[in-house]
């Protein structure tokens, strides 16, 4: 692939890539350069993608989510070692007379259930989609959206219509 | 298979709320910005930790505690 076709790569599909990551991790500057990881990661193992497996957008929202993976924990370790340059993600600030918005709703989702609301609703992809991307079983999707779907009514306070 | 369609109108109007505006950014990498990025990330500063972990009674035995750690060195 030379570069001006991987630049018509990224066109069309960086503000995808950076909506994922933005609505996962809610960190601009981290969004941002794991949006560009992901083109030079494709660019680097474009080799082991087979456009007869998935679809180039499965492909590229994989490598993202890895990345995002990556980069957290390794966010995560150095916030263990020093801790006191963190602040600290405060989960009782939120009372429950509050009305919280779907941005603090979805932080609140555990990582596993966020990525598969996320792609579900914001990128309208597939259950099989989903599998392909988080690498698990299309009965771990249904049930992480079942279960993300009722934790955001419960935070959001919208009524079951069930 | 579940659709966008099967949650309720009033949650699929919270989650359109959430818009994401993308900023410019390029194909290419600079490790310069990054660096600047990371240096420019706001950080808390150190000294409340240590006010907020520490006691009066920590904060006056500091100064004897770092004398006992220091003996060694005059020794090298």
């Amino acid at each position: 692939m030379n570069s001006s076709k991987l630049e018509e790569l990224f066109n069309s599909y960086h503000r995808q890539i950076y909506q994922f990551t933005y609505r996962y991790t809610q960190d601009e500057t981290l969004s941002a350069e794991i949006t560009q990881d992901t083109f030079i990661k494709f660019h680097n193992y474009k080799e082991s993608f087979d456009p007869a497996k998935s679809h180039i957008r499965t492909f590229l929202f994989r490598i993202a989510y890895q990345l995002t993976m990556t980069k957290l924990k390794r966010r995560n370790k150095f916030k263990k070692l020093l801790p006191f340059l963190y602040e600290r993600h405060n989960v009782s600030s939120i009372s429950l007379d509050d009305k919280i918005s779907i941005r603090t709703a979805l932080m609140e989702l555990p990582q596993s259930h966020r990525s598969v609301i996320i792609l579900f609703y914001y990128h309208a992809l597939s259950h099989n989609e989903i599998s392909d991307i988080l690498q698990i079983p299309i009965g771990t999707v249904k049930s992480r959206l079942y279960h993300s779907l009722k934790k955001l009514k419960h935070l959001l306070e919208v009524e079951d219509d069930e | 298979m579940m659709n966008k369609r099967d949650i309720s109108k009033e949650l699929r109007e919270k989650m359109d709320q959430f818009n994401v505006d993308v900023p410019e950014i390029s194909l290419k990498q600079s490790l310069s910005q990054r660096m600047v990025n990371w240096l420019s990330e706001p950080v808390k500063s150190p000294a409340d930790f240590l006010f907020r972990q520490w006691t009066p009674l920590k904060i006056a035995l500091f100064p004897i505690a770092a004398f006992v750690c220091s003996i060694p060195f005059a020794f090298i």
